[in-house]
């Protein structure tokens, strides 16, 4: 009975992260940009940085405990970045929307991100 | 040998050299020896007339007066007394059995009496007792509740102090007591006394403090079992809101998605607005507000153009090449970028 419920409690758990990933996601995103600057996300694409690699250590840890769960994430693209961007963090969604390398620089960033989502579900 | 006692002087035997006859009246021990010839000759005499009283007994002489009579003094039955003396002591018995019974009735009787008198004495006392402790344990909470209430009570030797000062005010003289004006005895169990009392005070004073301590710790302790349970409360409730916002959140993505697919967002819908042209200098990054809806827009270093992401108005920016760059170039060339260069 006890693993019955965990078994549905899981498959639940998963289905409701995988419906609410793109949220998930959106929230992190903000939260973690919500205090960045134009000029240090310039330098982040003037220098070529990991934005994985600002990421808080445990958090990016609770992270790839939570990919597998994600479920499909096609949606994760450089323009849902921006327009997850877009109400909470403007200056920044203009950035990426109007200079070419910051948009490159961004593609870059969520292809890394969706490479270690498919390495931790793998 | 012959053994000599040594303790008894040696025997002197006296022999009188003259002859009784010959002594005169006045010579020593004539009158002892006319004695002990008077003495023998008197029983000699006295001797002589018993033998003759033996040899002729004489007829018993009559006596000079005789009493004639006879006292009846009755038959006695000793049996019939013996009864008698029984029956009696019978009776006698019976009377101090029956004396003793009463006796012991009424010693009973008594003895109840006194035992019940001493049971309500002893439940008096036990009532007065328990009236006594009732009332100290009362006057006792009602220092303690009128200590807690008031801190700044004072204690039994400054009331004690007030009064010795009242009354001096008033013109009464507290007697010295002391070794020049009393008894040593009396001052020094007065001085223990006080001693005690300072002590009970003191004790009492810590205990008050300890329950204070105590108080303010359970309430700290309380208060933190609040702020726990807050806390608790509204992680469920945070937890349960999101858990309930969860639709509401699909709801609004679903949305989004459909204002995407129709293409109603704020970057589309400025499209057709024309480029507002501004200048910098090259290498040169910043932010400006949106003309049209006050929306922060950033410019890249290496930018030639931009987009307010509120309205999607479009600026334009034109490079002054006389210029140093303010940000220095990427480290390593990405594709797709040498065209804003």
């Amino acid at each position: 009975m006890v693993v019955h419920l965990k078994r549905y409690g899981d498959i639940l758990l998963g289905g409701l992260l995988a419906e609410v990933s793109p949220e998930l996601f959106k929230g992190i995103l903000t939260e973690l940009l919500k205090k960045t600057t134009v000029a240090e996300a310039s330098e982040w694409v003037t220098k070529d940085y990991v934005l994985l690699e600002k990421v808080p250590p445990e958090t990016l840890a609770r992270l790839k405990s939570f990919s597998p769960r994600f479920g499909n994430t096609s949606w994760l693209t450089a323009e849902w970045v921006i327009e997850a961007l877009r109400d909470d963090v403007p200056a920044l969604a203009s950035l990426f929307m109007g200079w070419k390398k910051g948009y490159n620089w961004l593609v870059r960033q969520v292809n890394i991100i969706q490479r270690e989502i498919e390495e931790s579900r793998s | 040998m012959s053994v000599e006692e040594v303790h008894v002087g040696p025997r002197k035997l006296e022999i009188d050299p003259k002859n009784p006859k010959e002594k005169k009246a006045g010579d020593p021990g004539y009158w002892e020896d006319q004695k002990v010839q008077e003495r023998a000759k008197r029983e000699f005499i006295e001797e002589k007339k018993m033998i003759e009283n033996l040899e002729n007994p004489a007829e018993p002489t009559a006596a000079p007066f005789q009493i004639k009579g006879s006292v009846n003094l009755g038959d006695i039955d000793v049996q019939e007394a013996s009864r008698k003396a029984e029956a009696a002591a019978a009776e006698v018995s019976r009377k101090a059995e029956a004396a003793t019974a009463a006796e012991r009735e009424a010693s009973q009787k008594k003895i109840d009496e006194l035992t019940e008198e001493a049971n309500k004495a002893k439940a008096a006392l036990h009532d007065a007792e328990l009236q006594r402790v009732s009332e100290q344990l009362t006057g006792k909470i009602e220092t303690l509740q009128r200590a807690i209430a008031g801190g700044n009570q004072k204690t039994i030797v400054e009331q004690l102090s007030e009064v010795d000062s009242l009354a001096g005010k008033l013109g009464y003289i507290k007697p010295q007591v002391g070794p020049s004006n009393g008894d040593p005895a009396l001052a020094i169990e007065l001085k223990k006394l006080e001693q005690q009392m300072a002590v009970d005070d003191r004790n009492f004073q810590a205990k008050m403090a300890q329950d204070g301590r105590e108080w303010t710790l359970k309430l700290r302790e309380l208060d933190q079992n609040k702020v726990i349970a807050d806390e608790r409360l509204a992680a469920e409730r945070d937890k349960w809101g999101a858990i309930s916002s969860i639709p509401t959140h699909l709801g609004t993505a679903i949305a989004k998605g459909l204002v995407q697919e129709g293409g109603v967002a704020g970057g589309v819908q400025a499209k057709g607005k024309k480029p507002i042209v501004i200048s910098a200098n090259k290498g040169e990054a910043g932010e400006l507000d949106c003309p049209n809806c006050g929306t922060l827009v950033a410019i890249g270093p290496t930018a030639r153009g931009a987009i307010c992401a509120g309205c999607g108005q479009q600026f334009s920016i034109n490079r002054n090449p006389s210029t140093t760059p303010a940000t220095p170039p990427a480290t390593t060339p990405n594709p797709g970028e040498g065209e804003e260069e």
